[in-house]
C-alpha cells in the first residue's frame, strides 16, 4: 500500500482525541486514513501517544493495584489508549514495505543521511522491515544484507528518544542488530559481526521480556558461534532457542532451531544425534515451508551419510527426489544436492562415480567463479583420486589451482593451507590424510577468516 | 455514550476497522485478557517487590508490546512471561546497584 497523501491529513486535534480513545466511533475517518500508511499521520499519533504515556501509566498503576474489581472506566480508558499504540503499529506496518522501496531506490549515499534525519522514515515498522529484508537478502547478496542491516540499526537506536515503549524499541534494536551481525557473518566480517551481536544481546536484556525475541537473537547467536568454531557456545545458544520455541513458539519456528542445532552437531562430529533432531524438525516445519524442508531433508541425508549409514542416506534421498523437483530449482541447492550425490558415492566406494560428480562441480564453480567453492571441489576430487592411488591426476590438479592464489575471494589463513596441499601434490607427496585435513579445515572457515589451519 | 459501546460501534463500523483486520484483537478479548492476567500480575508484583511506578512501566510495556504481538499464540502467557522477565530483570539490577540481599 503506498504511504497515502491523496487523503486529507487528520488534525492534531483528531489524533488527539484517537490518542486517548482509539474505538471512538465518530473517528472512523482518521482510523481510515492512518490505516491507509499515512507516515505523517501516524509521526504525529506517536509523538501524542508519547506524550500520554504517564497517563496510560496512571491507569494501568491503578488497574493493577486497586484491590477491588476496577471500576468499567478505568479499564475502558486504558484499553483505548492500548488500542491507539495498536493503531499507530499497524499504520506504520502497512507503509513500512513502500517506504523502505522509496528509501533504497535512492543513491546509497543518502539513504543513511536521510534514515536518521527525514520525520518520513522514523518509524518502528519501517526497522523491523529492513531487519527482516536483511535477513532475506544474505542467501543472495550478503553486502546487500550488510547495508540494509546498518540502516534498520541505525534507525532502530533512535526509537526509545523517538518515544516508543522502551521494551519494544530495545526488542527492534535486538533484532535490528541481530539481523545485522547476521549479515556481517555471512560477510565473513566476524569481528564486526561479534560486536555487532553483543548490541543485540544487550538489547534483548534491556527488552519487553518476548520470549521469541531472545530466541530469535539466540538463534542468531548459534549461527555466528558456529562459524567461529565456538561449537560449545552454538550449542548453548540454540539449545536455549529450542528450549524458548517449544514453550512460546510457532512449531515452525522450533524446526528451524532444530535443523540449525543439528547442522552444528552435524560439524561438530555428533551425526547420529544429529539424525534424530533433523528427523523432528522435518516432522515441524510446515507443509509451505517447503525449502526449509528440503533443506532439513538434505541436512538429514547428510547427518546419515557421515554416521556411517550411507544406505540409508540414499535410500532418504531417493525418497526425497519428488520434493527435489518441487522445491529444489535453485542453483544454489542443486549444487549441495551434487555435493551430497558425491559423498554418498565415497562412502559406497563408488570411485568413478565420486570422480565424475566432483569434476562437474569444479567445473561448474569454474564457470561461476566460484573460488572458494572450486577449492573444496578439487580437495574432494583429490581425496577420491589419491584413494585409487592416482598421484599424478592430483599433481595435475595443482597446477589448475594455481588462479586461485590470485582470489580475493579466499581468505590468507585459507591460501596457507591451499598453498600446503598444492606444494605436497606439485611435489607427488600429498596424502589422504593431509588432503582431508586441509578440506576439514577449509569447511570450517569459510566464513572465518582468522582461523588457521592446526598444525 | 460510554466507553465500552464506542468501541463496540466502530469495530462493526463498515468499511474502516473491520474490513481492514483492525484491531488484532476484539475489545471483549483484550479486556477478557486484562482480567485473566491482573491477578497474577499482583501476585508478581508482591513477590517482587515492585513498587507501583514500576508496577504501572513495566504493565504498560507489557501490554503494549503484546498488542503489537501478531503471533496467534497463547497472550495470557505471553504477558505473564513478559512481566515476571521484566521484574526479574529490575530485581537483578537493584541487586547488582546496592549488593547482594541476604
Amino acid at each position: 500500500m503506498a504511504p497515502s497523501t491523496d487523503h486529507r491529513h487528520a488534525s492534531e486535534e483528531e489524533l488527539r482525541r484517537l490518542a486517548g480513545a482509539a474505538l471512538d466511533a465518530t473517528l472512523g475517518a482518521v482510523r481510515s486514513h492512518l490505516l491507509e500508511g499515512c507516515p505523517r499521520c501516524a509521526g504525529e499519533l506517536r509523538r501524542l501517544l508519547a506524550e500520554e504515556a504517564d497517563a496510560l501509566g496512571r491507569l494501568t498503576a491503578a488497574w493493577v493495584l486497586s484491590e477491588e474489581e476496577p471500576a468499567p472506566r478505568l479499564v475502558a480508558g486504558m484499553t483505548d489508549r492500548l488500542y491507539a499504540w495498536s493503531l499507530l503499529f499497524e499504520a506504520e506496518e502497512r507503509a513500512a514495505g513502500d517506504l523502505a522501496d522509496e528509501l533504497l531506490r535512492l543513491p546509497s549515499a543518502e539513504r543513511a543521511d536521510l534514515a536518521r534525519e527525514s520525520w518520513r522514515y522514523r518509524s518502528m515498522a519501517l526497522a523491523r522491515h529492513l531487519a527482516e529484508r536483511a535477513r532475506a537478502a544474505v542467501f543472495d547478496d550478503p553486502g546487500q544484507a550488510v547495508e540494509l542491516g546498518r540502516l534498520a540499526a541505525a534507525m532502530a537506536d533512535r526509537l526509545a528518544e523517538l518515544g516508543y515503549p522502551a521494551g519494544l524499541a530495545h526488542d527492534t534494536r535486538a533484532l535490528a542488530w541481530g539481523a545485522l551481525a547476521n549479515a556481517l557473518r555471512v560477510d565473513s566480517d566476524l569481528l564486526e559481526a561479534d560486536r555487532a551481536m553483543a548490541v543485540a544481546t544487550g538489547a534483548v536484556r534491556a527488552g519487553s521480556g518476548h520470549p521469541l525475541v531472545e530466541a530469535e537473537v539466540l538463534s542468531l547467536v548459534g549461527s555466528l558461534r558456529r562459524d567461529q568454531v565456538r561449537y560449545d557456545e552454538a550449542r548453548r545458544g540454540l539449545e536455549r532457542a529450542v528450549e524458548v520455541y517449544q514453550q512460546h513458539g510457532p512449531q515452525g519456528l522450533l524446526g528451524r532451531a532444530l535443523l540449525k542445532l543439528a547442522q552444528v552437531l552435524t560439524q561438530d562430529g555428533e551425526s547420529e544425534r544429529a539424525v534424530e533432531l533433523l528427523k523432528e524438525a522435518r516432522g515441524l516445519l510446515p507443509e509451505e515451508d517447503g525449502r526449509m524442508r528440503l533443506l532439513a531433508g538434505y541436512s538429514l541425508a547428510v547427518a546419515l551419510n557421515d554416521a556411517g549409514r550411507a544406505s540409508e542416506a540414499r535410500s532418504y534421498v531417493e525418497e526425497l527426489e519428488p520434493e527435489y523437483k518441487r522445491f529444489g530449482g535453485d542453483p544454489w541447492m542443486a549444487q549441495r544436492w551434487s555435493w551430497l550425490a558425491g559423498w554418498i558415492a565415497v562412502s559406497h566406494g563408488e570411485s568413478d562415480q565420486a570422480e565424475r560428480l566432483f569434476r562437474e562441480l569444479r567445473q561448474g564453480c569454474a564457470e561461476r567463479e566460484s573460488a572458494y567453492e572450486y577449492a573444496l571441489a578439487t580437495l574432494e576430487l583429490a581425496c577420491v583420486l589419491l584413494d585409487q592411488g592416482k598421484v599424478d591426476e592430483v599433481g595435475a590438479l595443482a597446477e589448475e589451482m594455481v588462479p586461485l592464489f590470485a582470489s580475493r575471494r579466499i581468505h590468507r589463513h585459507a591460501l596457507a593451507a591451499l598453498a600446503l596441499f598444492q606444494a605436497a601434490a606439485a611435489g607427488r607427496r600429498a596424502t589422504t590424510e593431509l588432503t582431508r585435513r586441509v578440506l576439514r579445515y577449509l569447511e570450517r572457515a569459510r566464513n572465518n577468516p582468522h582461523l588457521k589451519l592446526s598444525p | 455514550m460510554d466507553g465500552i459501546f464506542s468501541r463496540t460501534d466502530s469495530h462493526d463500523e463498515p468499511g474502516t476497522v473491520t474490513e481492514n483486520r483492525w484491531p488484532p484483537v476484539s475489545p471483549e478479548e483484550l479486556e477478557a485478557l486484562l482480567h485473566a492476567v491482573r491477578p497474577r500480575i499482583q501476585e508478581l508484583a508482591a513477590r517482587f517487590g515492585l513498587s507501583g511506578p514500576d508496577v504501572a512501566r513495566i504493565t504498560r510495556d507489557v501490554a503494549v508490546m503484546v498488542l503489537h504481538d501478531r503471533n496467534p499464540g497463547d497472550r495470557e502467557r505471553l504477558f505473564v512471561t513478559a512481566f515476571e522477565r521484566q521484574a526479574e530483570r529490575l530485581r537483578l539490577e537493584r541487586e547488582s546497584d546496592d549488593g547482594p540481599i541476604h
